[in-house]
């Protein structure tokens, strides 16, 4: 049986996208034969992106549960920088849809959501159900911090992965590191190796730093 | 090209409103999250992964033909001749077997569109609750509404301006039509949806 390898692949890079335009970099984390896992965490450093955009969403950095391995079926948790005023804000926030197409979006509101924080943010099934907390640490010493629970998603389990995404001219050079899936009894495990498989940011791409840890630089690559 | 394929796509953003959810299974952690809104955009922006229709998986491996695939799951697939061949035939590289299954991508005169069977893991209650729970305020996107395939079958129609499809379960396989709305219709949709779940 003749069986290939099929990475998404983007086509040839283009002019600086508006700033309605969205991209991303998505690279997914490998479990070691596992199957399907049941959770996902990243660390993401909260940095403060320039760009030329003066209002919307600039950037999201996520740990992104891919449900089922469909790749426009998504559960996410993470971090935003948002255009405030004359300066730039940061929250974070949990998001989940299909088909592309977004069920429920929840940003919150977090003091400690600032540029130079190390920050972890988890997506985690509820074992025997579809539904899914998305979670947040800040690393200050409280502890983790619920963003929301999804319910009635109908999934259970997904390919865990990172997203970087921006709007418009937006930097998106980040770090994605620790990255850890939770198995069936609810173990914590690292990453045996990470892969691109999607990639359609103009002007950047993601490079495997050690086999937990990718991470989003200038380039042209594409998976 | 990804730019302008991508400005197809934009539509308006609403201002979020949170409201926390607490439910089971969170151990010590804090539970008093707390209530915010933030004004996010005033600008159309989409929100979730940019739609693409070549590659159905994100954990895709193709195989040469759906009894490459088949050989790999625990159901029969399905591809009605009406539809044509498909571009690409994938199954996922990350599933047990129990959880494998298959994808299939067109781009013919129906349009360019995706085709997903996998072993169901929801129920039909859950699958129609997916259209009563969209609520715009709560960033949901487009129109999640429960139709009837030919057949019978109640069936979860999403459309919005990043996909149009369907969505339905039979005998314990879930299936998901779903395509670019520059190219699929809802009608078209439908129509590719009563010609699987003729034969499934």
């Amino acid at each position: 049986m003749a069986i290939v390898v099929g990475l998404m692949s983007a086509p040839a890079r283009a002019t600086t996208p508006s700033c309605s335009t969205e991209q991303g970099v998505f690279w997914k984390l490998f479990a070691g034969g596992y199957g399907f896992v049941y959770g996902d965490r990243n660390e993401i450093p909260i940095t403060d992106h320039s760009t030329s955009c003066t209002s919307g969403t600039d950037v999201s950095q996520t740990a992104h549960m891919v449900l089922n391995g469909v790749y426009g079926n998504w559960v996410e948790s993470g971090w935003q920088q948002y255009n405030c005023g004359i300066t730039h804000c940061f929250q974070w926030f949990g998001e989940w849809g299909l088909n592309f197409t977004t069920h429920s979006y929840d940003p919150k509101a977090k003091a400690c959501a600032n540029p130079g924080t190390l920050t972890r943010y988890e997506v985690i099934n509820v074992p025997g159900t579809n539904n899914w907390n998305v979670w947040g640490d800040c690393e200050d010493g409280a502890g983790w911090s619920l963003i929301v629970q999804y319910t009635g998603t109908g999934y259970q389990w997904g390919t865990a992965a990172g997203e970087g995404s921006r709007y418009g001219d937006a930097t998106l050079l980040q770090n994605h590191q620790n990255l850890q899936w939770q198995d069936a009894t609810t173990a914590w495990n690292y990453a045996t190796d990470v892969a691109c498989f999607h990639d359609d940011a103009d002007g950047w791409m993601g490079q495997k730093d050690s086999p937990s840890h990718f991470e989003i630089v200038a380039g042209s690559a594409s998976c | 090209m990804k730019n302008l394929k991508n400005l197809k796509r934009q539509f308006a953003f609403a201002t979020a409103v949170v409201l926390v959810a607490v439910g089971a299974g969170f151990g010590a952690r804090e539970l008093a999250t707390t209530t915010a809104a933030t004004a996010a955009a005033d600008i159309p922006q989409t929100r979730g992964p940019n739609a693409e229709f070549d590659h159905p998986f994100a954990d895709g491996t193709a195989v040469a033909d759906l009894n490459a695939a088949a050989a790999r799951l625990s159901f029969k697939p399905v591809l009605p001749a009406s539809v044509g061949t498909p571009l690409q035939i994938q199954v996922h590289a990350d599933a047990t077997p129990a959880q494998q299954g298959v994808g299939l991508s067109f781009n013919s005169k129906l349009g360019h569109f995706i085709v997903t069977e996998n072993p169901a893991t929801m129920s039909q209650d859950e699958l129609e609750g997916l259209a009563t729970s969209c609520d715009p305020m709560h960033g949901c996107e487009g129109s999640w509404t429960v139709v009837t395939l030919a057949d019978g079958t109640r069936a979860l129609a999403i459309d919005s301006s990043k996909s149009v499809g369907v969505m339905w379960l039979h005998n314990g396989v879930q299936y998901d039509v779903y395509g670019d709305p520059t190219t699929f219709s809802p009608t078209v949709a439908e129509t590719v949806a009563n010609a699987f779940a003729a034969i499934s």
